[in-house]
């Protein structure tokens, strides 16, 4: 796919995110009492099936993922994406490691949904606050299965489907955790996304 | 210019079974339903006009920092028990502890943005859960925790996710040290334990034990008999693995072959 965004448009995005998420993971430290280091280093914008390819390209099959809307002058789906067998790790982490195996299983579900929330806000709401812009934004929820169900969801975007595609490391406690954060915008967002960033360059110039 | 509230009708504010709390502007609390008086034993009277950790001086950081970012940024925010055991101290109608989530929302538009808190009671739940537990680990700690042999869970990456106290003995690691580890950390040879687990994770359960050579703490061989079978929790599966120290056994073995 051609890229939507020129250069300046995605080093400004990424270092957007990159702002984003170190917001994140310092609310993270703060609940963790450890050092939680998070850092995007790419964001690309593929299409819908390069996205499910990539997906499908990792390691596991079974991913699990943290879905939230976002509304306004830029509207979309964000999730938050891990295999499944790293969520267990990544809630182990976050929990201490001192919990037994069925206490993390049974944790599992709320703390995946809290732990996407607060990183997903930390990338959308420093977006949002950079470009000068307000997003609302829903609350959490989670999703599991193979890479093409999420990015099926209904009801489907009506006029062509970008994902803005983002690799994310997550290192906690001696863990490293990778990831990935997609957001799923159509044309008419993907417009508006060029647009604020425009201007965000020529303010930041 | 009047700051309007949103009208809800005080009723229905008041007999729902959520606990809500309308934050303004500058987070002073500007409503405070029925159910929030009962579960705090604070009334709406003594709430109004008072800002949150004020009322509640212990409320974690996350939540200080999900109201911020709905006033700021318009976020949604979802602060679970999972993670936060005490969030305000409320109780329920016969005094236990009421466990409880907290979703924050942005409520209105600029300038007069509020913040909307909504207290969900999941103490039937999480007591579920917490009795389910309790059960399980009262069978695990029968059968598991006290058993001979060593057994380890694994996930399907093949890391140590669950270790009972006599895997901690044979391999010579506390139990804690050994979780997230992987069990080639553990053999001196794991061609074996590959295959086996290979087969394991595709559903094929082994249909004779196998001879391991495990490589404890203290850089000693330990010979072991594993017996494993695959498992599944939410469409991931796990592999439990009963390791049995055949040392003596083969030490007998060969005292009786020297002789």
């Amino acid at each position: 796919m051609p890229t939507i965004l020129n250069e300046p448009q995605l080093d400004a995005l990424t270092e957007m995110v990159n702002i984003g998420v170190n917001r994140a993971a310092a609310g993270l430290r703060e609940m963790v009492g450890e050092q939680v280091h998070l850092s995007v280093p790419k964001v690309s914008l593929v299409s819908r099936d390069k996205a499910i390819a990539t997906l499908g390209d990792s390691e596991t099959a079974n991913l699990v993922g943290i879905h939230q809307v976002f509304e306004g002058d830029v509207t979309g789906r964000a999730l938050l994406i891990f295999p499944d067998t790293k969520s267990l790790e990544l809630v182990r982490a976050v929990t201490g490691g001192k919990l037994p195996l069925e206490e993390i299983i049974e944790l599992e579900h709320e703390a995946l949904a809290e732990i996407g929330n607060i990183i997903l806000n930390g990338c959308l709401a420093t977006m949002a606050n950079m470009l000068q812009r307000n997003l609302k934004m829903s609350l959490p929820e989670i999703l599991r299965g193979e890479p093409a169900i999420f990015f099926n969801l209904a009801p489907p975007p009506e006029a062509g489907e970008v994902v803005m595609f983002l690799y994310i490391n997550f290192a906690i406690q001696e863990r490293d955790i990778r990831g990935y954060i997609a957001m799923l915008m159509d044309m008419p967002s993907i417009a508006a996304l060029q647009i604020l960033l425009d201007e965000f360059i020529e303010r930041t110039a | 210019m009047t700051v309007r509230e949103p009208k809800l009708p005080d009723t229905l504010f008041d007999v729902v079974d959520v606990g809500l709390i309308l934050l303004d502007g500058e987070q002073r609390v500007a409503g405070w339903n029925g159910w929030m008086e009962h579960a705090s034993r604070i009334s709406e009277a003594d709430a109004r006009g008072r800002r949150l950790e004020e009322v509640f001086p212990d409320t974690p950081p996350r939540l200080r920092r999900a109201i911020q970012h709905a006033l700021e940024l318009g976020a949604s925010s979802l602060v679970t028990h999972s993670l936060h055991p005490a969030l305000f101290p409320l109780r329920t109608r016969a005094g236990q502890t009421l466990i409880h989530d907290i979703s924050v929302r942005v409520l209105g538009s600029r300038p007069t943005l509020q913040c909307l808190l909504q207290v969900v009671d999941v103490t039937v739940m999480a007591g579920r859960e917490r009795i389910l537990r309790e059960r399980q680990n009262a069978r695990y700690d029968a059968v598991v925790g006290s058993a001979p042999d060593a057994i380890l869970t694994l996930d399907a990456e093949g890391k140590i996710q669950f270790a009972n106290p006599a895997a901690a003995r044979e391999f010579g690691y506390p139990a804690e040290a050994l979780i997230g580890q992987s069990m080639a950390m553990l053999l001196n040879d794991t061609a074996e334990w590959d295959k086996a687990f290979g087969h394991l994770l595709v559903g094929k359960n082994l249909s004779r034990p196998i001879e391991l050579t495990a490589r404890r703490n203290n850089g000693s061989a330990s010979y072991l008999e594993a017996s494993a079978s695959s498992w599944q929790s939410e469409g991931r599966i796990f592999v439990t693995a009963i390791l049995r120290d055949v040392n003596e056994r083969r030490r007998t073995a060969e005292a009786l072959r020297a002789g």
